[in-house]
């Protein structure tokens, strides 16, 4: 027999079992294909308007699909694990949207859930009847989130400065307990702390009613998660509004699940949906949609007021903000 | 072949494993290690974004609170943790805040970071989004987390930013990690060393010896030593193919054993067997020759096997004996096969000695081989001979005296003596019977003798068939009226001619006819027919007696042959009649068969090649 022929032989034998060596323990990283679908983790805190977030996940509706939902205590938390990279997605409210824009990331608002009607207060302790009483107080405020914005637009109405007041720091988790040991007179904040609170005595002092129009909360996926996702984010809007219309058909039973989480009565809750009005696809579409998108002009209007009250130091562009795409 | 087959197994499966051994480090070293050191990496990075980011929550708080201690004693904590190499809060002016070194409070971050940390630092400042950066060449994941520092009077969101700064240890974790990987795959590759060495023994006990004893022992078996088994032991393959060898060697030495004696038993036979026997190839050498071989040409066996046979023929067969068997080989005719004939052998002394000899052809293994059977006849020859001469001087000696008796017994009948008395007369007419019977039996003996010995003599001549018939019947007329039967010709072709010595075929007509007559009933018709049958000419003779017994059939042309031995006296006839019809119809090339069924009648019939000669047809034409 052919000597070299059998030592070529012998050779690719060899070379077969190191690939098959090789191929084994590598296999672990060749098993993942690229086209599968990244994870996509929501944050959001404690809103009437982002409920139906949760309640879809409580009717199982994200089953077979990468999403799942992260609850924080404050929309400050929200933002700070957003810029981590710690959630893809959020549900924020636009001017929490414009201040991460600001940063230079690069959100994409996918949905409109809610506009706030009433659900974000300004409320004092039993002396402080008006926004003006606030001269000189202590205002408990989350001052890197919507409360600055709320607190600034209450002020400017009324004339005031921020040197007017003094600023208590506090995260919205952070509010009823200090409102209720009085160390502070005022708190700006919202539901479900301002039906816990007013059910306490505190006084109504302004709303999101005065400012009509200006607080609304959306959906936010991080730009390049969006790109390589867009199944995922699609089924999560489609999933949004199949829980709207559970919602509209089922109004007790899904308020007796989102009441828990609220830790609210459900009658107390439903009474607090006074306070906010959902979005509907139509509406969805109508804002979204069109060229340009009547939401941006909104936008335009908020990134002004900010800039004015100086809560972005810097201008955003807001012509990329909206991806109406998968509605 | 397969290449797998060309390394003795004790030495391939070793020698797979150490391969496999060799393998694993290679891969541990290449392979592994870079992919432990990845994954190392990965882990590291995933847990500082753990750890950066539950610090910046709480120190973010504790900021917001003012509690500025708080966060110092968050910081150094995470001195107590030997993965952290540094942890630093900064303020919006680069000035360290809190550290895990104290000596680093208030001072400026520039002095202990790297231009590249710094950026990191400017970067996650702007964008407001913790980052980690594994540094190039060093063991370790540097993070910039930031945090939001107390707002400004006059301002509600807070503007300045400070930034939390950690420098994760990475080196230790990939020491430990890789030098666990190789202890790991060091103890495989010396675990699998020790299995090729056991392996290797227990190949060496279980095969190599056990096949070894089974080559010597199927060795020693093939060189004659019936005797020898393997026994190996065990319940394995190995002992399945040793059982299996021991079985077919006790198999056949048992069979070697019946050869033996069935050999041995044939081999008596042969040497004592009267004929000589001797075998040979298609060449004609000669394979076996046995003692009475030895006894019939005086040569003993070793002398001629190995020869040619031909060293046993005289001339001229000594010569054309090649020729035969040549001939024999490229046609396949044979001159002497399966044919008993006489033949002259050439003894070892020169003489020569007359043989009867048969030769069979036997194939084997593809082989043709010839046996030749001979036996000496030398002793029936000379027999043969003197009854020959006996018998043909006692015939010419009897007929003389003969012809003078009959010669006087007819002359005293025909009244050459004057008139006899009617009892005298009825003597002589005995006496005249008995003498023409006498005749006819002597001329038989005659005829059988020449027939026998070859001297017969043919004249040979066209005969035209249906003249020849009417002759016969004429001839014959007399002894008809005697037997009181009449001649009846059946059929006829006219025009058929045959070559034939007329006498002769006179003599069998006459024969057959008087057959038929004789065993023909009183006024019985005797017919006579005559056949073209396929180019020949068929005459036959029908009579309808009583048949020939079946018994009868196989002797009828033999000598001395009547059905009934008692029938001589009755019927008359030598005997000898159907014998010489038989041989003369023979060497005219013919052939004579007979039909025959038991009361009912017997049909002599022979057949003679048609003459046909066209010029003398269209002469008599």
């Amino acid at each position: 027999m052919n000597k070299a022929r059998v030592a070529s032989r012998l050779s690719s034998y060899f070379v077969a079992m190191m690939l098959l060596l090789i191929q084994l323990s590598g296999c672990s990283d060749m098993l993942t294909p690229s086209s599968e679908p990244q994870p996509m983790r929501i944050g959001s805190n404690v809103w009437p308007g982002y409920e139906p977030l949760y309640l879809a996940r409580e009717l199982g509706y994200y089953e077979g699909l990468p999403i799942s939902m992260v609850e924080y205590p404050s929309a400050s938390e929200v933002l700070r694990a957003y810029r981590n990279g710690a959630i893809q997605a959020a549900a924020l409210t636009m001017d929490e949207v414009l201040i991460l824009a600001e940063s230079g990331l690069d959100p994409r608002v996918v949905l409109l859930l809610d506009v706030s009607q009433g659900g974000d207060v300004i409320l004092g302790q039993g002396d402080v009847q008006r926004v003006a009483d606030l001269k000189g107080r202590k205002v408990g405020v989350e001052n890197t989130a919507l409360g600055a914005y709320v607190l600034s637009r209450a002020l400017a109405m009324n004339g005031m400065q921020v040197s007017d007041v003094t600023l208590v720091p506090l995260e919205v988790n952070e509010h009823e307990a200090a409102f209720k040991a009085g160390k502070i007179d005022a708190v700006v904040t919202f539901e479900p702390v301002r039906t816990r609170l007013l059910d306490v005595g505190a006084q109504l002092l302004f709303s999101s009613e005065d400012i009509p129009g200006e607080i609304f909360d959306v959906l936010v996926v991080e730009g390049k998660y969006l790109a390589q996702n867009r199944e995922v984010v699609a089924s999560l809007v489609q999933r949004w509004f199949q829980t709207l219309e559970y919602q509209r058909q089922n109004p007790q039973r899904a308020a007796e699940t989102i009441a828990r989480r609220q830790q609210l009565k459900p009658e107390d809750y439903l009474a607090s949906m006074g306070g906010l009005k959902m979005v509907s696809r139509a509406e969805n579409i109508e804002a979204l949609n069109g060229q340009p998108p009547p939401v941006r002009a909104v936008m335009a209007r908020l990134k002004n007021s900010m800039l004015q009250n100086k809560l972005l130091q810097k201008d955003v562009d807001v012509e990329r903000l909206v991806d109406a795409g998968l509605l | 072949m397969n290449p797998l087959l060309l390394l003795p197994q004790r030495w391939l499966i070793p020698s797979v494993l150490l391969l496999f051994s060799l393998m694993i480090s290679v891969v541990t070293l290449f392979y592994n290690v870079p992919h432990a050191e990845q994954a190392i990496e990965r882990e590291g990075a995933r847990a500082v974004v753990q750890m950066a980011s539950r610090i910046q929550g709480t120190v973010n708080g504790q900021l917001r609170r003012g509690a500025i201690e708080d966060a110092r004693t968050e910081i150094s904590n995470l001195g107590s943790d030997s993965v952290i190499l540094l942890a630093l809060l900064i303020d919006d002016r680069q000035q360290v805040m809190a550290a895990t070194q104290y000596s680093m409070i208030t001072g400026n971050a520039s002095d202990y970071l790297s231009s590249e940390e710094l950026a990191q630092l400017e970067q996650s400042k702007q964008r407001m989004t913790g980052s980690t950066r594994t540094e190039l060449g060093k063991d370790y994941i540097s993070a910039a987390y930031p945090v939001v520092l107390r707002a400004e009077p006059g301002e509600i969101r807070p503007s300045r930013v400070g930034l939390l700064f950690f420098r994760y240890d990475l080196a230790n974790v990939k020491q430990t990690t890789i030098a666990a990987l190789k202890h790991g795959a060091m103890v495989l590759v010396v675990f699998i060393c020790v299995m090729s060495v056991v392996v290797w023994l227990i190949f060496h006990i279980t095969v190599t010896r056990r096949v070894a004893r089974l080559v010597e022992s199927a060795q020693a078996f093939a060189d004659g030593d019936l005797t020898r088994r393997s026994g190996v032991v065990g319940r394995d393959e190995i002992a399945d193919v040793g059982h299996a060898f021991d079985l077919m060697a006790q198999t056949i030495a048992e069979e070697r054993g019946n050869l033996f004696e069935s050999e041995k038993r044939l081999r008596v036979i042969l040497d004592n067997v009267v004929d000589g026997i001797v075998s040979m190839d298609e060449r004609g050498t000669v394979m076996a020759f046995n003692p009475a071989a030895e006894n019939i040409f005086g040569y003993r066996a070793e002398q001629v096997i190995g020869r040619n046979v031909k060293c046993l023929m005289p001339e001229p067969y000594q010569s054309e004996h090649d020729g035969y068997l040549k001939n024999y080989r490229s046609t396949g005719e044979r001159k002497i096969i399966g044919i008993g004939r006489e033949v002259e052998g050439l003894r070892a002394d020169g003489s020569q000695v007359p043989l009867e000899l048969w030769v069979v052809e036997v194939e084997q293994d593809n082989e043709h081989l010839f046996i030749g059977m001979l036996r000496d006849i030398s002793d029936r020859q000379q027999v043969d001979r003197m009854k020959k001469e006996f018998v043909s001087t006692v015939s010419h000696e009897l007929r003389t005296p003969l012809t003078s008796i009959k010669g006087s017994l007819g002359l005293v009948s025909g009244g050459a003596l004057g008139v006899i008395p009617a009892e005298a007369h009825s003597m002589i007419d005995v006496a005249i019977n008995n003498s023409d019977r006498l005749m006819l039996l002597i001329n038989d003996l005659l005829d059988i003798e020449k027939i026998e010995s070859g001297k017969m003599d043919f004249h040979i001549e066209p005969i035209n068939v249906m003249a020849f018939i009417s002759d016969v019947l004429s001839a014959n007329q007399g002894y008809a009226d005697e037997q009181k039967v009449l001649f009846k010709v059946t059929h006829e072709e006219p025009g058929a001619m045959v070559l034939g010595d007329a006498a002769r075929l006179m003599q069998v007509m006459a024969n057959l006819i008087s057959n038929a007559a004789k065993y023909s009933p009183k006024s019985g018709y005797v017919e006579i027919a005559v056949h073209r049958v396929n180019g020949n000419i068929e005459i036959g003779v029908r009579d309808h007696g009583p048949g020939i017994p079946e018994a009868f059939h196989a002797r009828i042309f033999e000598k001395f042959a009547q059905a009934d031995s008692s029938d001589t006296r009755r019927v008359g006839g030598t005997g000898l009649g159907l014998s010489i019809t038989r041989a003369i119809i023979e060497c005219h090339d013919g052939r004579i068969d007979y039909d025959s069924e038991v009361g009912v009648g017997t049909r002599f019939f022979f057949e003679l090649a048609e003459y046909i000669a066209e010029k003398e047809a269209s002469d008599e034409g």
